[in-house]
C-alpha cells in the first residue's frame, strides 16, 4: 500500500500543487467554514487521484502486480483519510494559536466542531468511492451527484422533524460528537467491504 | 516443469469471442503469441494474471493456479510489459523506481539505473513527455528489475526503431539462459517472434489455430513457384495456402507431401502466418 500512496503522493503533488497549497492555507485559516471547505475538499483529493490513474490506465497495469484487491482500493481510503487528518489537524492548531495570540480561552468546541466537519468530509469521501469503482471517475461523479440531489430532497422532507427532535433531547455537543465518530467508521468499513467486492469483479 | 499452462480457457466479450484456449509455455523458452489486432492476444495475456475474469478454463502460472490466493505471491516472479498501459504521466523514472522499490520485495536499485542508463532514458523527465518507444523501455526496464523468473511481453517491440529493437531482442534471449526462466511475447512484428522464438502460437479470431516449436514448423512448410498445370499434380491436403496470378502459382505447402522434383523455398514465419 505504501508504493500506492507513495505514486499518489508524487501525482497530486505535481499536478495540482496550487491546490493542495489552496487546503492548507484554509485549514489554516481560523473560522469554522473556510476550514470546512478545506476538509472536503481534501476528503476529495482521492477522486483525483482516480481520475489521473485512469487517465494513464495505470489501472490495467496495477493488476499485473502485487498489490492487493484491498491494498488498491484501500490506499485511495487511506489518501482520503491523512488529507482530511491533515486539514483538520491545521485548522485545530491554528485555533490554538489564535487563542494563544488573544490570550483567550481555549475552546472544547473548535476542536468538536473540526472533527464534526471531518466526519461529514469522510462520510461523503465513503459514499463516494463506491461509485467511482463501480462507474468510473465520469459516470461515477455522474451517479454521486444523482444521490446527493435525492439526499438533500430526502433532508428538506425530514430536516425539520429532525431539527425539531434534536432541539428537544438535549443532545449534548459531545455526545453528538462520539455519535458521529461511530456512525462515520461504520460507514466507512461498510464503504471499503463494498469497494473491495465492487473491484474483485472484474470485466 | 511449464511455467505456463492453459487449459479450455475462454473468455466472451459483446462481438467477441476467446474460445477453447490450450497452451503451454515450458520453462526455459520463449513462447511467441501472434495474430491480427484484435485476434485475442492482449485477452488471453490478461487472463493469465487474472486481470480479467474468464468464462472458464484453468489457468496455472509458474506451477499456481492463478485464482488462488496464493497467486499474488507469484506475481513479484512475473515481469509484465502491456500495450498502452503505463504508469502516471507526471511520474519520471526516479519516481517510478521509488514506487517499485515499495512494490517488489525483490526489486533491484542497481539493475534499474543499469538499464535506464542503458536505454538513455533521463531519470527526471516526466513520463507524459515520453515517446512510445521510450515508454516501452522503461517499462521493460522495471520489468526486468525485479529479478523475474517470466516475463509477459504484449507488443514489447514494437514502436522502437529497428537498432533498439534488436537489443531488447537480445536482453530476452540472454534472459532465458537460465533454464527456470521463461518468456511469452505478444507481437504482430512476424520477424521479431521468427528471430528470438521457440515457440509460435497463432491466434486467429479467438481461437489458436496452432502451437508449434518454431524449428519445426519451418521445417514442415515450404514455398512452391510453379505453372498452373503444375500445381495441380500437388495433393489438395497439402496445400495451406496458395496465391493465383497470371504468372502462375505461388503456394505454401507440406513439405513432405510435396514431389522432390519440384523445387522448393524456404519459407519464413510470415508466410506461414499469411497463409
Amino acid at each position: 500500500m505504501k508504493a500506492l500512496l507513495l505514486k499518489d503522493f508524487y501525482t497530486l503533488i505535481k499536478q495540482i500543487k496550487i491546490y493542495i497549497i489552496l487546503i492548507l492555507i484554509f485549514a489554516s485559516i481560523p473560522g469554522y467554514s473556510i476550514a470546512a471547505i478545506a476538509m472536503v475538499y481534501a476528503a476529495m483529493l482521492p477522486i483525483t487521484a482516480l481520475a489521473y490513474d485512469e487517465r494513464s490506465k495505470w489501472n490495467s497495469l496495477a493488476l499485473m502486480m502485487p498489490y492487493s484487491d484491498g491494498s488498491i482500493v484501500g490506499s485511495k481510503y487511506v489518501l482520503g483519510y491523512i488529507a482530511v487528518a491533515c486539514a483538520a489537524l491545521l485548522s485545530i492548531a491554528a485555533q490554538i494559536v489564535m487563542s494563544l495570540i488573544k490570550n483567550t480561552a481555549f475552546e472544547i468546541e473548535g476542536i468538536v466542531s473540526v472533527i464534526l466537519v471531518a466526519c461529514v468530509a469522510t462520510v461523503m469521501l465513503a459514499v463516494n468511492l463506491p461509485f467511482m469503482f463501480k462507474f468510473g471517475v465520469e459516470k461515477g461523479r455522474l451517479a454521486f451527484f444523482a444521490l446527493i440531489i435525492i439526499m438533500t430532497g430526502a433532508g428538506m422532507l425530514l430536516g425539520d422533524g429532525l431539527a425539531g427532535f434534536l432541539s428537544e433531547s438535549y443532545v449534548n455537543i459531545v455526545t453528538a460528537m462520539f455519535a458521529a465518530v461511530v456512525f462515520t467508521l461504520v460507514i466507512n468499513l461498510i464503504s471499503i467491504a463494498i469497494s473491495i467486492r465492487i473491484y474483485k469483479k472484474r470485466v | 516443469m511449464n511455467a505456463i499452462e492453459i487449459k479450455n480457457l475462454s473468455k466472451t466479450y459483446p462481438g467477441f469471442e476467446l474460445r477453447d484456449i490450450n497452451l503451454e509455455l515450458p520453462a526455459g523458452s520463449i513462447l511467441g503469441l501472434v495474430g491480427e489486432n484484435g485476434a485475442g492476444k492482449s485477452t488471453t495475456l490478461k487472463l493469465i494474471m487474472n486481470a480479467v475474469s474468464r468464462d472458464s478454463g484453468s489457468v496455472k502460472v509458474l506451477g499456481v493456479d492463478n485464482l488462488s490466493n496464493e497467486f499474488n505471491a507469484v506475481k513479484e516472479d512475473i515481469g509484465v510489459v502491456l500495450d498502452e498501459a503505463y504508469f502516471p504521466e507526471v511520474l519520471t523514472p526516479k519516481n517510478v523506481g521509488k514506487v517499485m522499490k515499495n512494490t517488489y520485495r525483490n526489486w533491484d536499485d542497481v539493475c534499474y539505473s543499469n538499464f535506464l542508463h542503458r536505454f538513455r532514458l533521463p531519470e527526471t523527465k516526466a513520463f507524459k513527455d515520453f515517446s512510445r518507444g521510450m515508454k516501452m523501455k522503461l517499462a521493460i526496464a522495471v520489468a526486468m528489475s525485479h529479478r523475474p523468473k517470466l516475463l509477459i511481453l504484449d507488443e514489447a517491440t514494437s514502436g522502437l526503431d529497428p537498432i533498439i529493437r534488436d537489443e531488447i531482442l537480445d536482453i530476452f534471449n540472454d534472459f532465458t539462459r537460465d533454464e527456470t526462466h521463461s518468456v511469452l511475447l505478444s507481437s504482430h512484428i512476424v520477424s521479431d517472434l521468427e528471430k528470438i522464438c521457440d515457440y509460435i502460437a497463432f491466434i486467429h479470431n479467438g481461437r489458436l489455430l496452432f502451437c508449434e516449436e518454431k524449428d519445426k514448423l519451418l521445417e514442415e512448410y515450404a514455398i512452391v513457384k510453379m505453372s498452373k498445370a503444375d500445381f495441380e499434380k500437388i495433393p489438395e491436403e497439402a496445400v495451406k495456402g496458395k496465391k493465383i496470378s497470371k504468372y502462375g502459382v505461388e503456394a505454401l505447402v507440406l513439405k513432405s507431401a510435396v514431389s522432390h522434383t519440384f523445387s522448393t523455398e524456404f519459407t519464413t514465419l510470415e508466410d506461414i502466418i499469411l497463409s
